[in-house]
């Protein structure tokens, strides 16, 4: 938090800065190790399903320009 | 001034630096008082514990966990539909929970709803304020809100149509003493808002009454973004700060520091358990809730332009930043590396939105046109 922002701050903006951070100042953190891995574990299991990693054929595509010919 | 694509007032950043007595207009610095003084350490000697805190788990970096990894295929995304119809900057643009219709807010005044799919204009909305910054599409596809410098949102049935033939106003939401700037549907009878008096409001759309309303930050809300299971949320401000909160709660659950200016974006990871964010200071970046830190900063090849909008990919591993400078920005958010640019757009890109199934983006921009990106 900028210094300035605290510097700047009444007794009633501080009382309230404190309690907002009281749960943080409590709380149980993951390790990096254990979250980034998870974060990569989610990405990889979902990657698949990532039209932007895995195209969907055209038909199955909305927005992909349709073939001149239709079945009448 | 219009810095970005937000058009925040001027003064309300400035007036930031110099906290809430700026703006009850005492500029008088407090006196110091013992009580004052015990204040501003407690507050001091409670962030210092966090950091100290957020460092002990710090035991590996992103560059560890996903060094090994394949590099992310290059995004072929093209601009499939170039959706002309605006005739003024439109600000704000969201996909519907269809995956197909989008809604977007233009400073001519209209809301436009698209047929994403074929370009087709399915409504066309008069406002009654030109001034929108804001749009917002239940995810039912049933109602749109919009809101900006008229310090209301604005709420409208899709499915009902007034004595013009427009969609029906079913609620006006008032009160406010700033500007809209950021509105996201929970379902069709509920709605959060953020607002440039740094409130967050929680309305209940049926009995047409605030739920909650409580400041939220130190400077304006600009951005909200629902949790995959919506029952939190995080949002942006130009206090440089994000805030995870639970939905019920006047109190945030976690505040995350790192960027240097307006945080303008926040998207939520669909794995629940991180969010990406895009600001002014000209970065992204990934924050993870569980390890209440900052674990990935985004720059750009070039840093000339400041971010004013973000999203993710289906799976979370791109992160995609509209910019000042016109094009979308994306990057490999576990190996940090840039992947490209998406260009077309002629002016400072305003918003953008993924699309639910992960298929589509759309973006709009200055230059009038939104781009639906597959």
């Amino acid at each position: 938090m900028d210094p300035s922002v605290v510097a700047a701050m009444d007794k009633d903006a501080l009382k309230k800065q404190i309690e907002n951070m009281k749960y943080q100042a409590t709380m149980e953190r993951w390790p990096l190790s254990k979250s980034i891995a998870a974060m990569r574990e989610y990405v990889e299991e979902n990657e698949k399903s990532d039209p932007l990693i895995h195209a969907p054929d055209k038909k199955n595509n909305p927005w992909a320009e349709k073939g001149k010919c239709i079945i009448m | 001034m219009e810095s970005n694509g937000v058009m925040k007032h001027a003064a309300s950043a400035w007036a930031f630096q110099l906290g809430p007595l700026a703006r009850t207009g005492n500029t008088m610095p407090p006196k110091d008082d013992p009580e004052l003084q015990k204040l501003r350490k407690e507050l001091d000697d409670m962030m210092k514990k966090i950091k100290e805190e957020q460092d002990k788990v710090a035991d590996k970096t992103l560059q560890d966990i996903c060094g090994d990894m394949a590099d992310a295929p290059k995004v072929r995304l093209t601009t499939k539909k170039l959706l002309k119809g605006h005739i003024n900057k439109v600000n704000s643009v969201h996909f519907s929970g269809d995956s197909r219709h989008a809604v977007t807010g233009s400073l001519d005044g209209k809301l436009i709803i698209w047929d994403t799919w074929t370009g087709n204009k399915v409504q066309v909305i008069p406002l009654r304020s030109s001034w929108v910054m804001s749009v917002a599409f239940a995810p039912s596809g049933n109602y749109v809100a919009c809101g900006g410098m008229d310090n209301m949102c604005t709420i409208y049935d899709l499915n009902n149509r007034d004595s013009t033939g427009a969609a029906k106003i079913v609620r006006e939401l008032l009160g406010y003493e700033g500007f809209l700037s950021s509105c996201r549907f929970l379902d069709d009878k509920t709605i959060i808002t953020g607002s440039g008096d740094m409130k967050i409001c929680l309305w209940d759309l049926e009995a047409g009454k605030r739920s909650l309303e409580f400041e939220a930050h130190s400077g304006d809300v600009v951005s909200i973004s629902l949790s995959p299971d919506s029952k939190t949320y995080i949002t942006g401000s130009v206090d440089k700060s994000c805030r995870l909160w639970d939905l019920r709660d006047e109190k945030p659950k976690q505040t995350f520091f790192g960027h240097t200016s307006d945080v303008n974006s926040v998207c939520f990871h669909p794995s629940g358990y991180a969010f990406a964010t895009g600001s002014e200071d000209k970065t992204s970046r990934m924050f993870d809730i569980r390890s209440d830190q900052n674990v990935a900063t985004y720059c750009p090849p070039n840093s000339t332009s400041g971010f004013t909008s973000c999203g993710l990919s289906f799976s979370g591993r791109y992160v995609l930043c509209g910019s000042d400078d016109s094009s979308v920005h994306i990057w490999d958010t576990l190996k940090n590396q840039h992947n490209g640019c998406l260009t077309g757009h002629e002016n400072r890109i305003t918003s953008l939105s993924v699309a639910g199934n992960g298929m589509a983006v759309a973006t709009c921009s200055w230059d009038n046109n939104v781009r639906v990106w597959v």
